[in-house]
């Protein structure tokens, strides 16, 4: 009796069938009745979906737009390479020179010391003209603190300059100079390369910035006439130096 | 898929077959069910010789398994008391036209002459004992081993080996005979 003709036979007996009768079916000849899976109602259920596909969409959203400042953090819209602003943008003071009207503005930031590393508490100001925007951030402290060792950082006066354009797009003569100072300072003296100095009074910043400083500005008749800074000196209401900005490099800048 | 509890309670589990009685679940028997529901029904067919008692010899095997899940006694093997469950159905469904208790003809059985040996094996281990041949389908379509064939059948575990070969001696003189 060969094992191979037996199970041939077998096969043949019986051949295996693709069609079962599902468990289903014994479990109601058996008269089992399954009842129906306890199911959390619908909203529940939805809700929950939505909770899991929310936060897996907003946590890394979340990260990235607060790393990029485009979400949450953005405050209104600022020239290109500026700081993305973490407070509203606040108008600090407004005006016209020679028929130029200009704003100063400022808000709050994180900002990079050489652009690079995590941001820290700072504060930008821009000029905000037809001519376009022109700013400056800068980390609050430590130069405002008010130490005597720090008066002479070149942070402790700052400022930006330029000048406003005619009809035609191009540069005309006058021009402008901005900056922002700690609060204790007065005004701010302005030395230029050629020995003039320019007095700016000081005004005060917005309270909504929160930050103990003060901003200055003035107009320029003749901006080609005071191209090199030497120097910014802030005196407060003594006359004492207060804050300055130069060169540690060239004695000729000290602040004394 | 989740039953009632009564049906689906904690049994406690066997550490020695020998020793430690237990309960079957429902879920025990439907994982065997989906995992062996195939060799089932070939045992079923082979049994009943026609597909359709076959189905419902399988479906009624195993319900009244689940109906009758608290005689399970724990000692011995589960699929053996599921085949022994089927094999009742299966002998059922045809004794209301096999009132002798021979076995049952089968679907190709009408034209033995034409399949040469497998036709005279087939013819022949229908002819074997009842015994020795249901312990062929159990070893072959179930892949039992001997002690749950001998659950299966209701026999001893060492009467196994001596009924399958005895079946077999016996289908090898019928296909001796069937050579002459």
């Amino acid at each position: 009796m060969s094992k191979g003709l037996l199970n041939e036979t077998l096969d043949i007996l019986a051949p295996t069938q693709e069609e079962v009768s599902s468990w289903e079916t014994i479990l109601a000849r058996a008269g089992i009745e399954i009842p129906a899976p306890v199911r959390r109602p619908l909203w529940k259920r939805t809700w929950v979906i939505v909770l899991v596909v929310l936060v897996v969409a907003l946590v890394p959203l979340a990260a990235i737009g607060s790393e990029q400042g485009w979400l949450f953090l953005d405050h209104g819209k600022v020239m290109p390479g500026m700081p993305k602003p973490v407070s509203e943008i606040l108008e600090v003071k407004s005006g016209s020179w020679s028929g130029h009207d200009w704003k100063l503005a400022a808000y709050r930031a994180l900002v990079r010391r050489g652009g690079v590393g995590a941001g820290i508490d700072g504060l930008c100001y821009l000029l905000q003209s037809a001519d376009g925007d022109q700013g400056l951030c800068a980390p609050i402290p430590p130069w405002h603190a008010g130490a005597s060792s720090e008066s002479s950082t070149p942070e402790s006066v700052t400022y930006i300059g330029g000048s406003f354009n005619n009809s035609a797009g191009a540069p005309d003569k006058t021009g402008w100079l901005f900056g922002m100072v700690r609060n204790n300072v007065a005004e701010v003296d302005i030395h230029f390369e050629d020995g003039r100095v320019i007095d700016a009074p000081t005004f005060a910043a917005p309270e909504a910035l929160a930050a103990p400083v003060r901003f200055y500005g003035v107009e320029l008749s003749d901006y080609r006439m005071y191209l090199t800074i030497s120097k910014l000196v802030g005196l407060d209401a003594q006359g004492q130096i207060a804050a300055c900005s130069a060169d540690p490099a060239e004695s000729s800048k000290t602040c004394s | 898929m989740r039953y009632p509890r009564a049906l689906n309670k904690a049994r406690p589990t066997w550490v020695n077959r020998e020793m430690k009685p237990r309960k079957a679940s429902l879920h025990e028997i439907e994982r065997i069910y989906r995992a062996k529901a195939g060799g089932f029904l070939r045992l079923a067919l082979a049994t009943t010789g026609e597909i359709e008692r076959a189905r419902d010899a399988l479906q009624e095997g195993f319900a009244d398994a689940i109906r009758s899940l608290g005689t399970f006694r724990g000692t011995g093997s589960l699929e053996a008391w599921l085949a022994r469950c089927v094999l009742n159905a299966a002998r059922d469904s045809y004794r209301p036209t096999e009132l002798n208790g021979d076995a049952p003809s089968t679907q190709g059985s009408s034209e033995p002459s034409s399949e040469g040996a497998q036709a005279v094996v087939r013819e022949a281990i229908m002819q074997l004992p009842r015994r020795q041949r249901e312990a062929v389908f159990l070893r072959y379509y179930l892949d039992l081993d001997y002690r749950s064939i001998a659950e299966a059948l209701g026999m001893e575990t060492g009467t196994v080996s001596a009924t399958l070969h005895a079946a077999k001696a016996a289908l090898a003189e019928v296909l001796q005979e069937a050579e002459r």
